[in-house]
């Protein structure tokens, strides 16, 4: 079980919240072509061992994305902040 | 009185006699007796027979860790194999019954199976199975029987009668256990002042000093520490309880077997109760269980466990033997003999050791304890249990070195030092460090900053120094957790026997051999799974060295026990093997459940109708009260038809679908996601997420739409109107209602944090009605004010607002059945309301509602793509919604969806098959050319299938490589789950009114 | 004026249940309709600009994410980062309120007919609550006057203390059947009281 400190609503179970993506990969802008960009944005990650970043969305409380640090390793829980605040 | 029971002594409530029954004969206990207890004391010595060779074994431990005493306790819909009986609470009226024999434990027809063992060695399973028997229908004749031989309890397949609960619980810190390191530690915590929970498994507080004479000073200390915590109100103690699992970032698993002690619970109340502690630190004070030898027959019953032979004589006032043998490699097996002979054995004591303190050895001289120092024992001897020790001088390393001679004993008790219950902490994801002096793994507690091992999980030496790293771990977590208070003075500890610092000169061997340094007889590792020691050696010989490959080979340490005194065993016979030290070897890994759980106890309250929750429409209940036969679309419920007198599925929605065309229908439609898209860039998003434009849509209009995932493929469909400048009205199908939400909050919240938009679920806002039919504008005219809905002010894809019955609704007009159609969006509360009025309103017209199913009819007659054909495999193109897509902006999906694979040629698109013949096809069902072999995946497949009353007809849209291409083609359909095959024609999707007269009236 | 339709019809009767409890009604539970509910959003700046609209209510700003905020009859959520949820719980609109925001900057979003309440009482209220979600309802930990928004079986719900042994429980109309159900089940242990509000 993991805990998950919302910056809202505060240290929640995992339960309230459902895994998002990978919050490395960035979107490519709306209005870009090049295939290989998409592709390596829908398909291709990485997969550390360690520190990493992924999106969790608070589902059952505020609903907000947030961007959460978690060790894939330890499932040691860093740093949690809204999406919207993480500058791209 | 029953014949072992001691007539004085013992933490047993005399005064009161328990009735039980175990294979059916009456045995008698007092509360405070565990079943084993009770057997022992009522001469109950054969217990099971074993898992492969179905030899007799009896009560060998007092505690979790038993490996032979496993019995189906209860009956009926209760029954639960497997059980120990050491960790069953006597009760009145318990019924067990003993396990994998027949006719019964005492005389086991299966006992021929040791005639086979040579056969079934380890990795007896994947040997034989690639075999010269492989696939041979003697093999698996051979498997039936083996397989029904080996084995254990029988599950049960009637439902569970009792009801479970889970509840959440914070603290600051918990304790697990309640020896002397865990009640120190619970005492230093919680006069700080922290918020404690402290654990015991078993139903009384106390641990170790349970097994210690009655009335000495443990008794007292137990009591002035009982009184000092239960005076807490910041100290909550569970007993009965286990702490089965430790998790991340706290967070451990606990069952309170609430009423696991009676015969059955009181009314409504939970028979377990799962805890789910969430705390901010932890102290294991989990102990440490005492480990068996390993020679010839250590299997058989009247062999046990010294400290369990103590603990019976102490705690339940039972003497398990009147002549004892005492085998032991450590100090603490002397406290038993001392116990045992004091209550009126005749006891040897063996040592493998040939120094012992004359301290040690005096006291049990007093007594008239023999002891024999360099001695071991080399087989227990005796049919059905033990009658006699053969024992010899022996080297340090364990082999025989003098002649064997018998000592006649009908108990044997072991000792071959302890292993430290590090599993809690090992669960964690740390591997415990090898102590060789007390040979035994051990935690390392500055591992888990928040976790804190203490007493005999840490090989404490003896209860003084237990109680000071309690004390001390206790009061450290409070710091931690910042309380406010001052933890005081640690207390002092109990005097307890000598003996009980059994890492003292420990003489590392377990195992006793004969001069060649074979076991004599059968020596067992794994008593549960039947693993011998030979078993072990074979193992290695055929290089399954690692102790994760020997596991699984051998088996060992896989049993419901989970090896807790066969593991350590099982690895020093390694190490030995390897001739490296044990540390080299390694341990396996723990994992949850620490000891067996009943699953039900899990699942708490979610099972049956709270399975998953249900959702119910506004309109729920006029379906119901009025016949309709509901069933599960997700998590709702709708009405799939209403059937009239004596129908069935067929007939109710062949008449319902004809109905609609012939008059008007309505359904409910409140499943429909519904979303409200509001903020000045709302238009720019729906651009972006839909495939086709929204910049245009003016208010008071709505548009169909089609959605992507970001890979290309099709995600979802549905309406969306304008209700305003800055506010639309999304909705999508029911299925996909979360998934929508979900992708566009990501989206705003991440890549499009520029865009001012807000979504909102307001799927339980609206109750919505479907009225379709060449009658439904007469009806929704007549019914209701302030709407224009002719067909000049109201066309297809436009909405007004108007009253119905005193309601104002929005009445959209679209159409998915192909008639002239309209949805009402009435708020939910009202939605009953609207759908009476127009109910009443509606017999004049003939309205009828009608259910899922016709829908179903209706939309597969249009062609219109559902669930179905959305099936997350189907890009727009395979649909025939390739001209929806706008060419002149970037959309979700819109790069990916021209990847190569998903336009190629030969992808199946979406064409009509009309079935030949009188039987419908089955969704799911493969397309093969008319003439050819029907081998492999097929051209393709049948999506959605229904009879259709309009044509007469029964009729199917599928996918069909180049379908487009084939329309007249004849195709055979074959549903190899059902065995069918068919022939159909090809033909466009659009079955029914291609050209769209009906919903354009 | 037509009456709002509970979703709770056809389950809530009025009586005891479970087990006999010794105390007087351990746990009480009954249900309401909300009232009027309304949704305010928001982007930048949206302290500001809904600061006096919320200010002609009676809030001075829209709070915290765990504070109600009450003015009168009508209690302020705040919800998210710029959502607010407000509730007239005499059903009173809130034409003012939307006279005072502009929907360019501030859209509001009628929710009145989206939740129904749950209310729970009694001296066992925070032993029920620990069995249906994962919070601490300690009273140190959620004081009255505070709420959460969580999961009871999966559904999100908002939770209200509105005193030290009464809770209010916003639950998706759609939901509320499910959820009341489970919620008579796991009051059953201590024994419960179903009452209906005048």
């Amino acid at each position: 079980m993991l805990r998950i400190k919302c910056p809202i609503c505060g240290l929640r179970d995992e339960t309230e919240f459902t895994y998002g993506a990978d919050a490395i990969v960035r979107r490519p802008d709306m209005d870009e072509t090049n295939p290989q960009d998409w592709l390596n944005y829908v398909f291709y990650r990485d997969d550390p061992k360690g520190p990493h970043k992924e999106y969790w969305h608070h589902v059952q409380g505020c609903r907000q994305w947030l961007v959460l640090e978690r060790n894939t390793l330890s499932h040691e829980i860093g740093a949690c902040r809204l999406a919207r605040e993480v500058p791209k | 009185m029953t014949s072992s029971r001691l007539s004085t002594g013992g933490r047993i409530d005399r005064s009161t006699v328990l009735k039980m029954t175990f294979d059916g004969r009456s045995i008698v206990g007092h509360p405070g007796d565990t079943l084993a207890s009770a057997l022992l004391a009522n001469d109950e010595n054969v217990i099971a027979r074993s898992f492969k060779y179905h030899r007799a074994r009896g009560i060998y431990t007092a505690g979790v860790e038993e490996p032979n005493a496993l019995v189906q306790l209860r009956y009926g819909a209760r029954t639960e194999p497997n059980t120990p009986a050491t960790t069953v609470m006597a009760y009145e009226g318990l019924e067990a019954f003993g396990q994998n024999a027949w006719p019964n434990v005492r005389l086991d027809v299966g006992v021929v199976n040791q005639l086979l063992s040579p056969f079934m060695s380890a990795g007896f399973y994947y040997k034989t199975f690639v075999g010269p028997f492989k696939g041979t229908g003697f093999w698996m004749l051979c498997e039936k029987i083996i397989r029904q031989a080996a084995g254990m309890g029988r599950g049960v397949t009637l439902d569970d009668p009792d009801t479970y609960e889970k509840v959440n619980a914070f603290c600051d810190v918990l304790v697990i256990g309640s020896g002397p390191a865990g009640l120190s530690a619970a005492l230093a915590a919680g006069r700080a002042g922290a918020k404690v929970i402290l654990v015991e498994q078993d139903s009384t507080l106390g641990g170790s000093l349970l097994s210690a004479p009655v009335g000495g000073d443990g008794d007292a200390w137990l009591d002035k520490m009982k009184a000092e915590l239960t005076a807490m109100d910041n100290v909550q103690i569970l007993t009965r309880s286990t702490v089965f699992g430790a998790y991340e970032q706290n967070v451990y698993g606990v069952i309170e077997r609430v009423w696991d002690h009676v015969l059955a619970p009181p009314a409504h109340q939970p028979r377990q109760r799962y805890w789910q502690i969430r705390t901010k630190q932890a102290v294991m004070a989990t102990g440490a269980i005492e480990r068996n030898m390993v020679f010839g027959g250590n299997d058989k019953p009247g062999v046990m466990l010294a400290s369990a032979a103590r603990t019976y004589v102490n705690r339940f006032a039972v003497l398990p033997g009147r002549r004892v043998v005492v085998a032991t490699n450590n100090d603490s097996a002397y406290a038993a003999a001392l116990d045992l002979a004091n209550a009126g054995s005749s006891v040897t004591l063996v040592d493998a050791r040939t120094q012992v303190p004359e301290k040690l050895l005096d006291s049990l001289k007093a007594s008239g304890v023999k002891v024999l120092l360099g001695h071991g024992v080399l087989t227990a001897k005796g049919r059905g249990g033990v009658s006699a020790a053969t024992v010899t001088t022996i080297s340090p390393d364990g082999r025989a070195t003098g002649t064997a001679r018998h000592i006649p004993c009908d108990l044997l008790a072991v000792s071959g030092g302890w292993s430290p219950v590090v599993h809690l902490w090992s669960q964690r994801g740390n591997k415990p460090v090898f102590n060789s002096a007390k040979a035994c793994f051990v935690p390392v507690n500055s591992a888990i900053e928040t976790m804190k091992c203490a007493g005999a999980s840490m090989a404490a030496d003896g209860s003084v120094v237990a109680v000071a790293q309690g004390f001390s771990a206790g009061a450290t977590a409070a710091i931690d957790v910042k309380a406010k208070n001052s933890s005081g003075d640690a207390p002092i500890a109990p005097k307890v026997s000598h003996g009980d610092d059994w890492g003292r000169d420990l003489l590392s061997i377990n195992t006793i051999t004969d001069d060649n340094g074979k076991t004599r007889g059968k020596a067992f590792i794994d008593l549960q799974h039947d693993i011998k020691q030979s078993d072990i050696d074979l193992a290695y010989r055929e290089g399954y060295v690692s102790v994760e490959h020997l596991k699984r080979y051998t088996t060992t340490g896989m049993a419901t026990d989970q090896g807790k005194l066969s593991n350590f065993n099982a690895l020093s016979q390694m190490a030995m093997l390897q001739g490296v030290p044990i540390s080299d070897v390694g341990t396996t890994v723990f994992r949850p459940p620490y000891t067996p759980i009943a699953l039900g106890a899990i699942v708490g309250r979610e099972h049956g109708t709270h399975f998953r929750p249900t959702r119910l429409t506004p309109l729920h209940d006029w379906h119901v009260n009025n016949g309709a036969i509901v069933s599960e679309a997700g998590a709702w419920m709708r009405p799939q038809y209403y059937p009239e007198r004596g129908e069935g599925l067929r007939e109710a929605y062949i008449r319902e679908a004809s109905h609609v065309r012939k008059h008007v229908g309505m359904i409910d439609v409140s499943t429909l996601g519904k979303i409200a898209v509001q903020g000045p860039d709302s238009a720019e998003f729906l651009n972006r997420v839909y495939v086709n434009g929204w910049k245009m849509l003016p208010v008071g209009r709505l548009r169909y739409g089609v959605m992507l995932r970001e890979d290309g493929i099709v995600m979802d469909d549905g309406a969306t109107a304008r209700l305003g400048e800055h506010d639309y009205f999304m909705s999508t199908t029911t299925a996909n209602a979360a998934k929508v939400l979900a992708l566009g909050e990501h989206l705003l919240q991440t890549a499009w944090k520029d865009l001012k938009v807000h979504l909102t679920t307001i799927t339980d806002q609206w109750a919505v009605i479907a009225v379709a039919g060449p009658k439904s504008r007469d009806l929704l005219g007549a019914v209701s004010s302030g709407a224009d809905l002719s067909r000049d002010a109201l066309p297809n894809n436009h909405f007004v607002h108007g009253e119905i019955a005193g309601v104002t609704v929005r009445i959209h007009r679209m159409s998915y059945s192909g008639e002239l159609a309209y949805e009402v969006y009435i708020p939910s509360g009202f939605g009953h309301h609207v759908w009476d009025a127009l109910i009443s309103a509606g017999v004049p017209y003939n309205l009828c509602p009608y259910g899922t199913e016709a829908m179903g009819a209706l939309r597969i007659e249009k062609g219109h793509v559902a669930g179905p054909e959305l099936d997350g495999r189907t890009t727009m193109k395979d649909l025939g919604l390739e001209g929806l897509a706008s060419g002149k902006k970037p959309f979700v999906g819109s790069v990916l969806r021209n990847r190569p694979v998903l336009i190629h040629q030969s992808r199946p698109c979406l064409v009509g098959l009309e079935i030949e013949g009188d039987q419908g096809a089955q969704a799911g069902s493969l397309l093969y050319l008319d003439t050819g072999p029907t081998e492999g995946h097929g051209e393709g497949w049948v999506s959605s299938a229904t009879y259709s009353p309009a044509l007469g007809k029964n009729i199917a849209l599928s996918l069909l490589q180049n379908g487009p291409e084939r329309l007249g083609e004849t195709i055979r359909v074959v549903n190899f789950v059902g065995g069918t095959r068919q022939r159909a024609k090809v033909v466009s999707p659009h079955f029914f009114d291609p050209s769209g007269v009906r919903q354009n009236d | 004026m037509i009456e709002i339709r509970s979703p709770l019809s056809s389950s809530v009767e009025p009586g005891e249940y479970g087990a006999q409890s010794a105390a007087k009604a351990a746990l009480q539970l009954s249900e309401r309709a909300p009232g009027s509910l309304i949704q305010i959003a928001g982007w930048q700046d949206f302290a500001t600009v809904t600061a006096p609209a919320l200010g002609a209510l009676g809030f001075d700003g829209h709070g915290n994410f765990r504070t109600v905020q009450t003015a009168g009859p009508v209690s302020c959520y705040r919800i998210a980062p710029d959502k607010l949820l407000l509730r007239h719980s005499d059903g009173g609109s809130f034409k003012e309120l939307l006279e005072n925001l502009n929907p360019a900057s501030s859209p509001t979003l009628d929710l009145s007919h989206a939740r129904w309440l749950i209310e729970i009482e009694g001296s066992e209220v925070e032993a029920l609550l620990a069995r249906l979600a994962s919070l601490d309802f300690s009273l140190q930990e959620f004081p009255e006057g505070t709420f959460a928004q969580t999961g009871i079986h999966h559904v999100g719900v908002l939770l209200h203390r509105v005193s030290a042994d009464k809770f209010l429980i916003f639950v998706p109309v759609t939901w509320a059947e499910s959820i009341w159900n489970l919620i008579c089940e796991t009051a059953a242990p201590f024994g419960f009281k179903v009452i209906v509000h005048p």
